[in-house]
Formats: C-alpha cells, structure tokens, sequence
C-alpha cells in the first residue's frame, strides 16, 4: 500500500520501499518461488567469519553458525528449490533441486577434501617450525564444522538454484 | 554446449485457447513450467515434449525445433504468395 495524499507518509513509504523489505513482502506473498541471487553470497560469507571466529572464542563461533543455519532455513523454505505441502514436483523443479545440490556437494566437497589437506600439511610442516592451522578440539568446534558445511551445502545450492530460475517472474495466465 | 531448441507451444496454446494452467494440467507438470517453455528458458524432457506434441496432435517436429520458427505474419504472406504450394 502506497500513501499519494500525505507527504511525510509518502516519504516514509519511500524510505520503507528503499531497504527493499515491502517489495520481499509482496513477492513472498505470491504463490511463487523467490530467487536469492546475494543473500546465500552474505550467508556464506557470516558462516566463513564465524568459523574464523570459533578458533579464537569457541564459545562465540558455534552459536553463531547454528544461527546462520536457522536463516539459511528459511532460504530453503522461500526460494526455488522450496516444496510446497501436498503438491508434486514437476520434471523442471526436480532438475532444478538436483542441480542445486549437486552445486552445494560439490562445493562441501572441495572444502572437507582442501581442508583435511591443509590440515595434515600443516601440521606436517610444524617440524620445520611453521605454526600449524586452527584444528577442531572441542565439542563445540565439530558442532561448529559440521553447521559450517551445512550452511555451505544449502546456501551454495540456493545460489546455483537461483541462478538457475528466469530472471522474469512468471504469471500462470498470459 | 547444448543446442537450443525452439518451439511453438505458445502458439498452439492459444489456438487451442487453452490457459497455462489447463494445458500444465493435461501434460501433468506445474503452470510455470509451461511459461518457461514457452519462453525457451527450460528444455523439456523428451517425455514431456511427447506429451505435448500428442496433447496438440501434431507431429513433434512442428512443436519443436532447432532453427527458430518464423513469424506466423510471414507464413501467412507466404502461404497467399503461393496458394497452389499452401495447399
């Protein structure tokens, strides 16, 4: 809704309208399926610095990931790789969720694969007095890794998803 | 790379007067899908593009190409250039 009669209410609409969100509203109030181009890029990005901040307070990290999982969640139930209760998934959907997991694996992929590499490399390397990389310890450091590469997994899929889906949002009439 | 494969679904569709909904009903995939046919933004599968072919009653290769169709205004121009050979 669009205020036309008042001008503080107009420029108020307007401000509102800039941060984006009562466009988001509309669009999540559709029947449709809503592309996330950036916002996995920020996730990804939230879940790098938390694991970077698990090595230096192991308390802080982990909670911190467990909340990028919940958001990363809700990614899942919005975008274009969502399920809607009781309706079937037609050929293009289900290529279009395999697609996005596959993105997602693969990228988990390299990560587990790079990072037990570095890991044994480094710490191969402490014999000739390298300082070794962060390892997970603790409880809270596995619990930290293993949501990291779940929100890997899942922002990476939503991204290549949403890459994947037509820019235009289609109508079912027309 | 793979080819890209033109069609004319949009146009059937409406000679058939038929709407996204009801035609992605007869050939059971979701209304969108239809639209992004229509627009050449997915590649069917050879099932789907059967099924649509059979669901129209026209042979595969009208519904579907690899060259891009002409406008049916020039068909048209065509056919009345030439009526002995359009018909």
């Amino acid at each position: 809704m669009t205020f036309r009669a008042n001008p503080f209410l107009e420029k108020l609409d307007r401000t509102a309208e800039l941060t984006g969100m009562p466009a988001f509203s509309r669009r999540a109030a559709k029947d449709t399926a809503l592309p996330f181009r950036f916002v996995p890029v920020i996730f990804l990005a939230m879940a790098v610095f938390g694991l970077v901040l698990q090595a230096w307070i192991p308390t802080a990290g982990w909670s911190m990931i467990m909340i990028l999982w919940m958001g990363t969640f809700s990614l899942l139930l919005t975008g274009p790789m969502r399920r809607q209760p009781g309706d079937a998934l037609d050929e293009r959907e289900r290529a279009l969720i395999r697609t996005g997991h596959f993105g997602g694996l693969v990228a988990v992929a390299i990560l587990a694969i790079g990072g037990c590499l570095a890991a044994g490399l480094s710490q191969a390397l402490t014999l000739f007095g390298v300082a070794p990389l962060w390892l997970p310890r603790h409880p809270t450091d596995w619990l930290a890794l293993g949501f990291f590469l779940l929100v890997v997994e899942a922002n990476v899929a939503v991204l290549v998803a949403s890459w994947k889906s037509p820019r235009v949002p289609m109508t079912d009439e027309g | 790379m793979a080819r890209k494969i033109h069609n004319r679904i949009a146009l059937f569709r409406t000679e058939a007067g038929l709407s996204r909904k009801a035609l992605a009903e007869a050939v059971g995939v979701n209304p969108q899908t239809i639209g992004f046919l229509e627009r050449g933004d997915y590649t069917p599968s050879l099932e789907l593009a059967m099924n649509l072919a059979e669901r129209f009653g026209v042979p595969i290769e009208l519904l579907f190409s690899f060259r891009s169709f002409p406008p049916m205004a020039d068909v048209l121009r065509q056919a009345a250039e030439q009526p002995g050979e359009a018909a």
